[in-house]
Formats: structure tokens, sequence, C-alpha cells
């Protein structure tokens, strides 16, 4: 997970988005994809309900009228004199009374044929009496009565009269047992519709039925007289769906026990349907989907038969054509906006961003690069902008310290011109040459040596600072040459505290003035003078005063030397400008003098021991 | 025999020159130095030099100031600037003037002495008469000017740059005939009677406790170290000496 992250924070920003934005459109795509499926299923399933519905309520319609039909039929029959006198006829008597009331059974038949036959249908009917005989007496009839072990020993019999004869056999114990003729009293005059045959019938030929059956009450007493028996071929059953059968559409019978009637289905997977939704045959009305089938069933009025519809939905053959097209041309237009967004992404984000850093890592090497090539009005190209701004302010701050270096370098550069410029080692060097005529050979190298113990200390091998011995010997020496080169017309004298001598201070602070002092205060005085120098340390501060009996300064002049106004005093200024830049303004320098009588300079610096 | 003058602020350079160079082998002779360029400008009229080696960095009067008055009073002065500036602007403004050559110090004999030999050959080539600042006017001056002379002194002392040529130029008489007038007629020479008026006017400034620097500058003589000299001369003491002594 840690490593799958690294990854992904690793990644450019372009393949970051683009990533992004491929799993969330895919995520989009997928979820409408799942809810429109979801949806449409759920608005197919209804129309597809609606519409077995419809058909089931027609299948009930046809299956209805038959059941009406039969029902007519049983009716016609029930009020039939014949079949009523047939009946009523005691068959333990037979042939021992009047031939003439006697109504033979061909006559019932003739009956029966003459109703059936003013109806559609071809219907197998079925009247029945149970009478009690002497278990010697053996019927003789027509009707080939079936004399059984048990009904002999309870000397019951059955009788009966039916059509289409030799088809079928009725097992009278099987009618008038419990069970049949149990369910059948429980209507109580109304009819019943047993589905299977439960053994009732024994077939000649392969053939399926469903049994109408109801007690006959005789008319005068509403005694129950007989039973009759209308057997329905399942064909006729079939025929009520028939016309709605099709790929899609299967129907079934199904009576309350689960037990197929009849169906246009795979009677296997119809069973194991059956079977995983019992509430199919337990409801009224109920539907259920199974895989791609919408499968409704419905309790045909109270006879507990039940109806099953079984529709196909062609659900993907549905969408395919326009829903796949439609599919395809979102992923496409997907795509095509994928691309279209990384491209933006990559023009107006990606680039613009990496130039940027480019620029930067470069800028880390050189001078800073402005940047402009980004046009855009957004945050990159603020960002430029400020980069811009960044690298204006960077490189105006450069070149200021770049200028205040050249400009520190050019101050130092005319304190060495102008304090130590090279006219004085020339000047010292004639005059030397002249003491090498003139003077003694002691005298001359006394005064090179001087020459060469000042330059070597004024040079001291370019540091900065030295010792306050170190730079009261220059200054020793160089008054000393001076004396030499303008006829002693000075003394110097010092005061400095001894502690001081080995203090660190900037190189040639004393010199300078030194210089100043006696050519700008001494000799314009014309008359012999003396130069003071003294250093004292004061609340962890050094004093260093410089005092001259030279002619002074007026307070004009102090105000523009010590303001740096003062242009023609080159040495002075880049003299003060450098100690400030040595001691980082922690200096004070005052100028205290009276015209005409002395001038002193004073410098208040740091004490860095 | 050409005649040469030193100014040069350092009395050890000066000595130096006249010790390095063999001036009698060249056909010259050192007639007179000075230390500053007022000194020269005051003297210059009595040594009435051919060639001047002059400094450029002197204080109260540079070099190159001299050299300009020098030129405009003597145009046919040969000027040498021997300095230790080594500087364009400076070389610039010599050349503007009319200087003659530019030396640097520390001196080369070798190049002193090939100037020299070249200037000498200059002014050999030039005729004598001309040579000469003379010119035989005998006009006559008459009294009166010579008193508007001596007016024009007391009223301009003050002028650092007044001397014989100066007065003469502005009078529009020759100068030797005018130093000849001027010291038959007043009884000194003109440089005496310019100092005499100055010195007079110091000892003023003496009595009012003026120090001696401001002193010299009011009279004209802004070198403190020439005044000085020219004071000792006039009255034999020193200015401090004088000033205790008035006090």
């Amino acid at each position: 997970m840690n490593t799958r992250k690294v990854k992904f924070s690793g990644l450019s920003i372009k393949s970051k988005v683009q990533y992004i934005f491929t799993v969330f459109v895919a995520i989009a795509i997928l979820l409408c994809f799942v809810f429109f499926v979801s949806i449409t299923r759920l608005k197919l399933t209804g129309t597809y309900v609606d519409k077995n519905e419809d058909k089931l309520n027609s299948v009930q319609k046809s299956y209805l009228s038959v059941m009406e039909n039969v029902n007519n039929i049983s009716k016609l029959i029930m009020i039939n004199d014949s079949v009523l006198s047939y009946l009523r006829e005691d068959c333990a008597l037979p042939n021992n009374e009047s031939e003439v009331r006697r109504i033979s059974d061909d006559a019932v038949r003739s009956e029966l044929y003459s109703i059936l036959n003013s109806f559609s249908g071809s219907y197998t009917v079925f009247i029945l009496k149970q009478r009690e005989v002497p278990s010697n007496n053996i019927m003789k009839t027509d009707s080939k009565p079936q004399p059984e072990k048990n009904i002999t020993e309870k000397n019951l019999r059955t009788f009966y009269v039916n059509t289409a004869i030799g088809i079928m056999k009725p097992v009278g114990d099987v009618l008038f047992g419990d069970e049949w003729y149990g369910m059948v009293s429980k209507e109580k005059g109304g009819y019943k519709v047993v589905p299977d045959n439960r053994g009732a019938f024994i077939f000649n030929t392969q053939m399926e039925i469903v049994s109408f059956t109801r007690i006959i009450n005789d008319i005068d007493t509403q005694q129950p007289i007989g039973l009759l028996v209308i057997n329905i071929p399942v064909r006729e059953l079939e025929e009520t769906y028939e016309n709605f059968v099709s790929d899609d559409n299967m129907f079934a019978y199904v009576d309350s026990d689960g037990k197929i009637i009849c169906s246009g289905m795979e009677q296997e997977q119809l069973d194991s349907v059956i079977k995983e939704n019992r509430e199919l045959i337990r409801s009224e009305e109920f539907y259920k989907v199974h895989k791609n089938n919408i499968i409704s069933s419905r309790k045909i009025s109270d006879t507990g038969i039940y109806v099953i519809c079984s529709s196909h939905m062609s659900f993907l053959e549905d969408m395919s054509a326009e829903m796949l097209g439609i599919l395809l041309g979102m992923l496409v237009i997907v795509l095509i906006m994928v691309l279209l967004i990384s491209k933006y992404i990559n023009k107006y984000v990606t680039y613009p961003i990496s130039r940027l850093s480019d620029t930067m890592q470069i800028s880390g090497g050189g001078t800073p690069v402005r940047l402009d090539d980004i046009t855009s009005d957004d945050e990159i190209g603020r960002l430029q902008e400020c980069y811009n701004d960044m690298i204006n302010k960077i490189n105006r701050l450069l070149e200021e310290v770049v200028d205040q270096e050249k400009q520190r370098q050019r101050a130092e550069m005319i304190v060495v011109q102008e304090q130590m410029k090279p006219h004085f080692l020339y000047n010292t060097l004639d005059t030397i040459g002249c003491m090498a005529l003139q003077n003694t050979r002691e005298e001359v190298y006394d005064a090179v040596e001087t020459l060469g113990s000042f330059y070597r200390r004024f040079l001291s091998k370019g540091n900065e600072s030295i010792t306050l011995s170190d730079e009261l010997s220059i200054v020793k020496s160089y008054i000393k040459l001076l004396r030499l080169r303008y006829d002693d017309m000075f003394e110097d004298f010092y005061e400095v505290e001894e502690e001081l001598n080995s203090m660190m201070i900037i190189k040639l602070i004393l010199q300078p003035f030194v210089e100043n002092s006696i050519y700008h205060g001494i000799r314009p005085k014309g008359e012999h003078g003396i130069i003071k120098i003294s250093a004292y340390s004061e609340n962890n501060r050094v004093n260093i005063k410089i005092y001259d009996s030279g002619i002074g300064m007026s307070r004009e002049k102090i105000g523009l030397l010590l303001r740096g106004e003062d242009t023609k005093s080159f040495g002075f200024k880049g003299t003060i400008e450098r100690i400030k830049n040595f001691y980082q303004n922690d200096v004070y320098i005052n100028i205290n003098s009276v015209e005409g009588e002395f001038c002193e300079i004073h410098i208040n610096i740091p004490y860095q021991r | 025999m050409y005649k040469v003058m030193i100014i040069d602020d350092e009395k050890s350079l000066r000595n130096l020159l006249k010790l390095t160079v063999d001036w009698g082998r060249l056909g010259l002779e050192v007639c007179g130095e000075a230390s500053s360029g007022i000194e020269a400008i005051n003297i210059i009229d009595e040594i009435k030099p051919d060639i001047v080696f002059v400094d450029i960095k002197m204080p109260f009067m540079d070099g190159i100031e001299f050299s300009r008055i020098a030129i405009k009073q003597y145009p046919r002065l040969k000027i040498v600037v021997l300095t230790a500036m080594n500087e364009f602007e400076y070389a610039r403004q010599c050349v503007g003037i009319g200087v003659c050559e530019y030396l640097t110090k520390p001196i080369v004999r070798t190049e002193v002495t090939d100037v020299l030999q070249r200037i000498v050959k200059e002014l050999s080539l030039q005729s004598p008469e001309e040579n000469k600042n003379t010119a035989s006017e005998k006009t006559a001056v008459p009294y009166g000017s010579m008193n508007n002379i001596c007016s024009f002194i007391k009223e301009n002392y003050k002028n650092s740059e007044i001397n014989l040529t100066y007065v003469a130029n502005k009078f529009g008489f020759n100068p030797s005939y005018l130093s000849r007038r001027f010291k038959e007629d007043i009884g000194m020479s003109f440089i005496d009677y310019v100092t005499k008026c100055r010195m007079e006017k110091a000892l003023d400034y003496l009595r009012m406790k003026t120090a001696m620097y401001i002193t010299a500058r009011e009279v004209g003589i802004p070198d403190p170290n020439y005044f000085s000299k020219c004071f000792k001369k006039y009255t034999g003491k020193s200015y401090t000496e004088k000033m205790k002594e008035e006090a």
C-alpha cells in the first residue's frame, strides 16, 4: 500500500490527473450503466408483469368459459329426466318389476349424447350410482359393471352410464371413496374440478384428463342420488392458452399441490421453479423474476387451479442495439474527453509547471532568468508573474549587493590610492636619493629601513585588520618619512593605553587622518606644529583621537565632512565609510576644532579584544 | 648659459635635481629655486629663467596654476613639469597651457638630461633678440604713471599674482625698462616695494593678533612659509617673535 502510494506520488501531475480521471470516469460510467440497467430492468419487469397479467386474464377467461361450458352441460344433465329416472331406479331389483318403467342405459346414453352434441368440446360424461345388491345377484348390463372384491364384501355395487365407451373405465370404489366423494360433497351441490384422476379412471389409451365432478341431487327430495363426472381432456385446457404461446411466453396449469396439469414448459424446469417458489401456488396472485423470466401465477377462481405464465424478458436483446451503441458512443466520447483534458492539462498545467520548475532549476545554478512564455491569465499565469516578480526582486537585490560590494571596493581602492598614493613612494625615493648624495650612510639606511617597515605594515599581507600598535607603527614611519621631506615641520606625540596595543582595529584608521592633519592642518599654517594621537578605552569602547595644531576647520566644513557632502575630500569620506562598513555602523566620529588653533578627530569604536 | 629655476615644495627634491644633473656640461645654470608657486611668482622677475622645473602638487598655488601665470608673462619660458602624479588629466592640462615637457618622479637622470638637451637646442635656435625679453623701448614714462603704479600696488597687494611683469603688462611697459625706471624713481626694486607694502599691512594684522597663515593670505602671500621668510627679511624677526614683542 505504501509503495503504491509512493509510486503514485512519484508520478507527474499529468499522469496523476490522467490516472485519477480515468479511474473516476470508469467508475462513473459503470455506475451509470448499473443504474440504467437496474432501472430499465425494474421498468421492464413492471411492463412484463402487466403483460403477464393481461395474458393471465385472457387465459383465465378462456378457462372459465370452458368450465362454464362444462358446468352448463352438467346442469342440463342433472335436470334430464332420463338421467334422473336412471338414478332413481333401484338397481337392486332389476328386471323384476315392469320393464317399461325401467329406463335403459342406452336411452340415457343417447340423451347424454344429444346434450353433448349441442356443445363444442369433446367431453366424456359419467353418471354413476351405487346400489346395495345381494352378493350373488350379479347385474347384467351393457355398462359392464366392475365387480371388485371390496365392493362385493360390502355388497355395494357401482352402476354407471357413460359416453365414449371403451376409452376409459371408472373405478367405483375410488369415486365413491371418502377422498373423492367426500371432497365433492363438501361442495354442497357445487362442482369440483379434480385435475388428476387419482386412479379413478382406467384408460385404454394414453390420455390426460381433468375431471369435472359434482353430486347429482334428486330434484324433488334434494337428496344425492348419483355422481356426475365430466372428463375434460387436457388438450381442451391447452387450447385456452394456445394463442399466447410463443418462444418467449409459456403457460402452465398447476394444482395447489404443485402438480402440473399441463404446460408448454419443460417439466423439470417448472418443477424446480415451483419447488423454489411455493408462493406461486399459495397466493391469489404472485410474480417472480427468475433468471430472465418473469413468472406470474394466478389462482383461477376458487377451484384450486393455478395458471402460471412465464415470459422471457429479452432484456439484453432489447438493450443491445441502441444501448450498446450509446454505451460505446459514451465510451468513445469519454475517451476523447480524457484525451482532450489530458492535452489541456498538459498545455495549461503540466507544461507551464514543468517549464517553471525547469527554469527554477536552471536558476539554481546561475543568474535567475525571467520566464515569459506562459500567457494564460490563471493561477499558473499568476505563478509565473509571482516568479518573475521574485526573480526581479532577487536580481535587483543581487545587483544591489554587487553594487554595494563594488562601492565598498571602490571606497577601499580610493583610500588605498588616495592615502597610499604611489607618489608618496616616488617622492620618498627622491628624498632618500637626495639624502644618499648629501647625508651620511647611516641616515640613508635609516630612511630606507623606515620606508621598508612602513610598506610592510601598510600592506600587512592584505589583512583588513591589524593591531593598534602596528597601526601606530605605520603612522610613526609615515610621519618620520614626511619629516625627512618637510624639514621637521612638526612633532608627533602618542598617548595610548598599554592594553590597547594588542587590540585589533581596521587597518589604516589613523594614517589617512594624520596625512590630512599634516597637509591640510599644519602645512598651510606655516608654523611648527604638533600631532598627537591618543587612544583609551571607556565602557568597553575605544576612543581614538587625532589632534593637530593646524589651521583647524570651520563649523560648515566640519558639517560637510561629517555628512559626507564634501566632494573634495575623497580620502576623508572614503576612510569614514570604510570604518563604518567594518564596524557595521557601530562607529561614532566627531570633529572638534577651533579655527586657527587646532583640529581633533574623535573616533569611537567597539572594543574588540 | 641658460638660466634654470627649480620650484618644488620639497627641499630635498630641489637639491637632488641640482646635484644629479651636470648643468655646466649642458650649458645651463641653476639660478634660483622656490618652495612654492607663490614664491616663484615673486622672484621670477629677478631670476628671469629660461627653463623652469615645477612640481604639480604644491600647496597654495599648484604647478599648473603657476605655469599658466608664468607663460602668460613669459611666453618663451620653457616649463618642465616634474611630478609624482602620472595622471592623464594633469598631462592634458599641461599641454593645453603650453608646458614643454612632462616628467615623472622618481627622477631618472638620463630622462632629465635628454629633455634638457632638447630644450637647449630649441633655445639656441631662437634669435638672441627674440630670446631676450628686452625691447629697447625708450618711451618716457611720466612721473605720474609711476605714482599710479605705486598706488595700484598699494590697492592690489592682495593679489598674489602681482609681480613686475604683471604690472608692466598692465601699464604697457617693457618689464626690464619698468624695473630700471622703478628703481630709479622709487629707490628700491619693484619686488621689494611690493613686499614692503605687504609687510606693512602684515604688521597691521599682527597688531590685531591675527594668525600668521591668515595674515599671509590677507596680504597676498598665501604661502605662510614664504611669507614668514619675507617677514623675517623685512622686520628681522619672525612673526611669532614680533607678535610677542608687540604684546
